[in-house]
């Protein structure tokens, strides 16, 4: 299988080349490049789009955001997590308001992040927090309470400590749920950013594509969205990248 | 050394099931020996394993130097039937797991690591993880990361049986080279006659469930052996008479 990367990296292009050909094809025979460009106007309007000192700031305005709180959902998530999982009594306490808040849509917070935090970075900020929180914090409950009992059993009669047992068992063998949990979390932060910049932002992806749909100036609210989903698209990657890094011993 | 006096353990999983494992089993384990345990499938071998300090027996007591045995220690470290070992650490830090725990220095760490990788002959596989390892490999750095914290006694639950049979032949030889090295006591725990032949001192035969003593028998080999005496005619005559005293317990009812 000595060829099966460049296999892979082979489909992986064919995929892509396909989807914008479909595309392509699609606006030559609807025929209004105003109301649904091609990729090649939307491509051509990309390298001047970032030629533009405001777009560049916007991309990372947006960046920022989303770095920020999904740091922050990161550290409380994993963290509160692993407290959650290994403390049965707390869990009790803790869960039912997890679930309670998770199923409310991080846009249908953007009412009250507005009235906390009012226009700017932190109301984006505060809804990437809460888009990316709860899938981290599942996840790393999940990874915590489902480890094979053996090998707490083994770290027992090694020896180990309650103070051991978490550090070399729970943790290391709930990373890969953890970071499943992390990748989903960006992914939704990512999305919250967005959305969150489109009603209550001055700058920013989000804010870049209301204005322009104002405008009517779809080649760059395509532009933008082109922009969202490649930059997700690396986000992950780098995620990825950093996951096999952090758990060399998970090779699936 | 070890004394089960008249142990006695029942599960009740939700009132229905109600099993009786052990009754009233004594029997003795001498320092530096193997002892091992065979009987009919499901009769509650592995429950002698347990009673190491996972489970507390219903009546009966089991001493260890004198002690009375509570909770799990490093002073009874198990070796399990599909290993355990860590997946994310690699065979050196497995095997330093225990010293770690014991608070060994970092300096002393290394050279335990180092003794246990060479009489394991796992030397180059130090920075593998578990999952890059052969099964046979897998057991043997299970076996050293009991032995590096020096326990009073190794418990081994079936800790060859998920191993194809060449590979458990030779594995079982290296066990027993490894003891003559080191010198620990071993309660080991199988369904695999010609293992507690090869391998133990004694065998206690137990019973179908609930799981008595039938009898121990001294294996009369002297140590070190060779894989020779399997196919000697003691060996044979062994291996019936245990066969022999099992058969009578396994029904179809006790396989259901």
């Amino acid at each position: 299988m000595l060829n099966f990367p460049i296999k892979r990296n082979f489909s992986y292009a064919a995929s892509i080349f396909g989807l914008l050909f479909v595309w392509q094809a699609a606006s030559m025979v609807y025929h209004n490049y105003e109301l649904f460009p091609s990729p090649v106007s939307v491509f051509l309007q990309l390298i001047q789009l970032f030629s533009y000192q405001n777009y560049i700031t916007d991309v990372i305005a947006s960046l920022k955001r989303v770095v920020a709180g999904f740091f922050l959902a990161g550290i409380m998530g994993v963290s509160l997590g692993i407290i959650t999982g290994i403390n049965r009594r707390l869990s009790y306490i803790v869960k039912p308001i997890i679930e309670l808040l998770r199923p409310i849509p991080p846009i249908a917070w953007i009412p009250i992040a507005i009235l906390l935090f009012g226009l700017g970075d932190l109301p984006a900020i505060f809804l990437v927090f809460l888009g990316a929180f709860f899938p981290i914090f599942s996840n790393t409950y999940l990874g915590v309470t489902h480890v094979d009992g053996r090998y707490i059993k083994a770290a027992y009669s090694l020896g180990a400590t309650m103070k051991e047992i978490v550090l070399h068992v729970l943790i290391p063998s709930s990373l890969p749920s953890i970071f499943i949990g992390l990748k989903v979390g960006l992914g939704v932060g990512w999305m919250a950013v967005i959305a969150a910049e489109m009603v209550g932002a001055q700058s920013g992806l989000g804010y870049s594509i209301q204005m322009n749909r104002l405008l009517l100036d779809i080649n760059k609210v395509v532009s933008g969205m082109v922009t969202i989903g490649v930059i997700g698209a690396l986000l992950n990657l780098l995620l990825d990248g950093a996951g096999r890094k952090l758990i060399p011993w998970n090779r699936t | 050394m070890i004394a089960f006096t008249k142990v006695s353990k029942s599960f009740d999983n939700g009132g229905k099931n109600f099993v009786r494992a052990l009754n009233e089993i004594s029997f003795e384990i001498e320092r530096k020996e193997i002892l091992c345990v065979v009987g009919p499938s499901g009769c509650g071998k592995s429950t002698i394993i347990l009673l190491a300090g996972f489970i507390v027996p219903d009546s009966g007591s089991i001493t260890v130097s004198g002690k009375e045995v509570a909770g799990p220690s490093y002073l009874r470290t198990v070796v399990f039937q599909d290993d355990a070992l860590f997946p994310w650490k690699t065979v050196k830090d497995n095997i330093g797991f225990g010293l770690r725990c014991k608070g060994l220095g970092s300096n002393e760490q290394a050279k335990k690591i180092r003794d246990i990788l060479s009489i394991t002959n796992l030397g180059e596989f130090s920075d593998c993880y578990p999952a890059q390892l052969s099964g046979g490999m897998k057991q043997m750095c299970a076996l050293g990361r009991a032995l590096a914290i020096e326990p009073e006694i190794i418990l081994m639950d079936e800790p060859f049986a998920s191993l194809d049979q060449q590979t458990r032949d030779l594995i079982q030889e290296e066990f027993l080279k490894i003891k003559d090295q080191i010198a620990q006591t071993v309660l080991l725990v199988t369904h695999n006659i010609d293992e507690a032949i090869f391998l133990g001192d004694k065998i206690l035969v137990l019973t179908a469930r609930p799981a008595q003593i039938k009898e121990i028998i001294t294996v009369p080999f002297e140590k070190p052996r060779s894989p020779d005496i399997r196919s000697s005619q003691e060996f044979i005559d062994i291996k019936s008479r245990i066969w022999y005293m099992l058969r009578n317990d396994i029904s179809v009812e006790n396989l259901v």
